[in-house]
């Protein structure tokens, strides 16, 4: 029997981190993976993939229009073997950069599927075979998310696609639906848009990424329709279907239909528990389908702890980072005290949305009202220098216009930009801050200050 | 003196190949038509039914295996419209294919039955390595031609060899040596054969690497491809079971477990039907 100090089971990003703090803390680590490389699906279905596939979008979005400037013509096959080529040696350097971390802190990598015997004691089927039986002292379980399935959405893997299979795609289909309005749905939406793709998302709420104020989506919205892309809101599917000739058919709860070369369905991902047994540890999923964890991310059992995706929102890699660094630490009795509740979400699509504090309508839910400060892009000198003309910062502030209370930009640099406003959040800024202080000419940054100047014409 | 025999025929084979000389047959127009439509994102199915259409050996074919149990068990098509519009351009598209790519391009007189078990053998790899595909989210159509035409060579090197030993009749041949020529041989004539065809980089990559003992990233359906013909052999030898495939190193490699290999084995039947279908 295999015993350690401490087993982490997955290797994305919360639990890269759980398994290096461990092991900085001189505990015997093991990190249990069942792919056959580490890092998760965000480093090879997820995060890293969708950003570099954006990158690429974005490059070759620019080429064209220098193209257009210098008169020669780009060859119509370059597009979808450029993308997936750099995708390909991004995915790779980031797999070696794993790979060294955990041979450097003598973390001991098992390749194989874990399944919960009883709450100390693993086992680890392998893929020749083998069955390796692991105990620890403490458990870390971070198996991340997959997506949901839906019985009405019949996913194939090459006609329908989920969130895991899209990237598999070789060629760029003429037209591709994208059934969902969160995140992953609205970045490859937008991306494929971007790409000369027909795209239609459908989805039941009446606008996409509905988490967000009205008038970022609305910006969104209007971008991607640019790039002739059509959203659908409020509508109920019925059913999804390849047709058996060429395409995919949406059939709405209304009886429309839609057709289209390719689907992909992005109705949500929820904790990917299959195959790990967790009831013989005495664990469950809650009602939300995720493993329940307090604030230190323990468990139910004392002994075992989650995090990352597998214990729900905010499914971000930045946070799951966090998250399995803190669970070892708990685990291993290391205080941290709170984890940051500020973090800001970066949504990657094109263009580009992140946003951190509060809202325009939860400041009004607290406060009974906001002050928004505005700064289109267009009227900042860098926005039209650099062509990112099509995006703007918001800053929401307290009735007086005084207390910085949220930022949300969206445009190109969104998530860059967006760290200046979370840390004016939480060092406590005011407005006039922004006013009072010099930006350099010409930043993007400046449009805080314009922003702010907003604020502060707004007040009585 | 049987050395010298063997030496001489490989070596013409071997300069036939390098200089280019060794004759390759040629893609039919039509299935070229085919594969170019295949590949067009603008091309719908009437085209391809009237292209079909043009070529009355082919359009026989299609519609005759398109009226088989396995595609139509309820009604009878009478026409090719209708068989495109019932079975799909995918489908249609593989059935021409296997059509106009099958043995009857590589006419070896007296070997049909070894022609015959190779093209066998690629509808076979082509099936599987679809579904292993699908179970391991990697570009299910270009797993399904890479797996259909990675072995291209093998009938070409087979024709080349007959066609040297009959043209020398001092050359002697035995099958045990053809089998030998044929695997040393066949993936250099795939490859001129690949060029020739003007076929997609995939089918190519999947020759050069299939069994290279490191794949590039950018050619990862070699790895799918490798793990089908590995189905493919053992169906054929009546020996597919998950015991005999679990620990096979191309299958630990492509990170299949056995439960995998126990939800693929389940489409035995219906890869074994389809193949069927296809050789008709």
């Amino acid at each position: 029997m295999n015993q350690y100090d401490v087993i982490v089971i997955g290797s994305g990003p919360a639990g890269q981190k759980a398994a290096v703090q461990a092991a900085k803390a001189n505990k015997r680590v093991a990190l249990i993976e069942s792919d056959r490389v580490l890092g998760g699906a965000c480093v090879h279905r997820g995060t890293i993939p969708s950003k570099t596939l954006r990158q690429n979008a974005l490059r070759i979005a620019g080429l064209r229009h220098h193209a257009e400037l210098f008169s020669f013509v780009l060859r119509s096959d370059m597009e979808m073997a450029a993308l997936i080529d750099n995708m390909n040696q991004v995915i790779s350097a980031h797999d070696d950069y794993i790979n060294r971390q955990i041979q450097r802190n003598k973390i001991t990598r098992i390749h194989g599927r874990a399944q919960f015997i009883d709450a100390h004691t693993l086992e680890v089927a392998q893929p020749g075979g083998d069955i390796v039986p692991m105990r620890a002292d403490y458990f870390v379980i971070c198996t991340g998310s997959v997506p949901r399935q839906v019985s009405s959405i019949e996913v194939d893997h090459e006609n329908i696609y989920d969130s895991d299979s899209i990237l598999s795609m070789v060629y760029l289909p003429q037209s591709l639906t994208v059934l969902g309005g969160g995140v992953i749905a609205s970045e490859y939406a937008s991306i494929f848009a971007s790409l000369g793709v027909r795209v239609t998302m459908i989805d039941r709420y009446p606008r996409p990424l509905g988490f967000l104020d009205a008038a970022l989506t609305d910006k969104f919205v209007s971008a991607f329709e640019a790039e002739g892309g059509r959203f659908i809101g409020e509508a109920n599917i019925e059913r999804v279907y390849w047709d058996g000739v060429s395409q995919v058919v949406t059939q709405l709860a209304d009886g429309t239909r839609f057709r289209s070369e390719k689907l992909l369905a992005a109705t949500g991902r929820v904790a990917n528990v299959k195959g790990l047994e967790i009831e013989n540890a005495g664990l469950s999923l809650n009602e939300r389908g995720v493993i329940e964890v307090d604030a230190h991310c323990r468990t139910a059992v004392p002994h075992i702890y989650a995090a990352g995706d597998v214990i729900g929102p905010p499914s971000l890699a930045s946070a799951s980072m966090e998250q399995g660094r803190r669970a070892s630490c708990a685990a291993l009795g290391i205080d941290l005290g709170e984890m940051a509740s500020m973090i800001p979400a970066g949504i990657y699509a094109i263009p580009e949305l992140s946003t951190v504090g509060l809202s325009e309508a939860q400041v009004i839910e607290q406060y009974g009202s906001a002050l928004v400060g505005v700064a289109p892009f267009e009227e900042i000198a860098r926005g039209q220098i650099s062509g990112i003309q099509d995006g703007l910062l918001r800053m929401v502030a307290d009735p007086e216009g005084k207390k910085l209370l949220g930022v949300q930009i969206v445009g190109e640099g969104a998530t860059e930009n967006i760290h200046i406003g979370q840390m004016a959040l939480l060092a406590g800024m005011d407005i006039d801050t922004f006013v009072e202080n010099i930006f350099n000419f010409p930043t993007l940054a400046e449009a805080y200050r314009v922003a702010a100047l907003d604020i502060v014409g707004q007040r009585r | 003196m049987q050395a010298d025999v063997d030496s001489r025929l490989e070596t013409e084979l071997q300069q036939q190949i390098e200089q280019g000389r060794i004759e390759l047959p040629l893609l039919p127009q039509i299935a070229s038509q085919v594969l170019q439509l295949a590949n067009d994102d603008d091309s719908d199915a009437a085209q391809l039914a009237k292209l079909i259409q043009s070529d009355q050996a082919l359009a026989g074919h299609v519609l005759r295996v398109a009226n088989s149990a396995a595609y139509s068990p309820t009604i009878q098509l009478a026409s090719l419209q209708q068989a495109v519009a019932r079975l799909g351009m995918q489908n249609v598209t593989e059935i021409a294919l296997a059509a106009c790519l099958g043995p009857k391009q590589f006419p070896v007189s007296g070997y049909e039955k070894e022609v015959s078990e190779l093209w066998q053998h690629a509808l076979f790899a082509a099936a599987w390595s679809r579904e292993i595909a699908r179970t391991v989210r990697q570009n299910v159509e270009q797993s399904f031609l890479s797996g259909l035409l990675f072995q291209l060579g093998k009938p070409v090197v087979l024709q080349a060899v007959i066609q040297l030993a009959q043209q020398n009749s001092d050359l002697k041949l035995e099958r045990s040596q053809l089998q030998v020529l044929i695997d040393a041989y066949q993936a250099a004539a795939g490859l001129l054969l690949v060029q020739q065809w003007d076929l997609p980089a995939v089918v190519a990559d999947t020759i050069r690497y299939i069994d290279a003992t490191s794949i590039p990233s950018s050619a990862a359906v070699v790895e799918v491809v490798r793990v089908g013909r590995l189905f493919a052999d053992a169906q054929q030898q009546d020996n597919l079971q998950v015991e005999n495939i679990t620990q096979e190193p191309c299958v630990v490699s492509l990170n299949l477990y056995p439960e995998d290999i126990h939800a693929l084995l389940d489409k035995q039947q219906t890869i074994a039907e389809s193949v069927k279908v296809l050789s008709l």
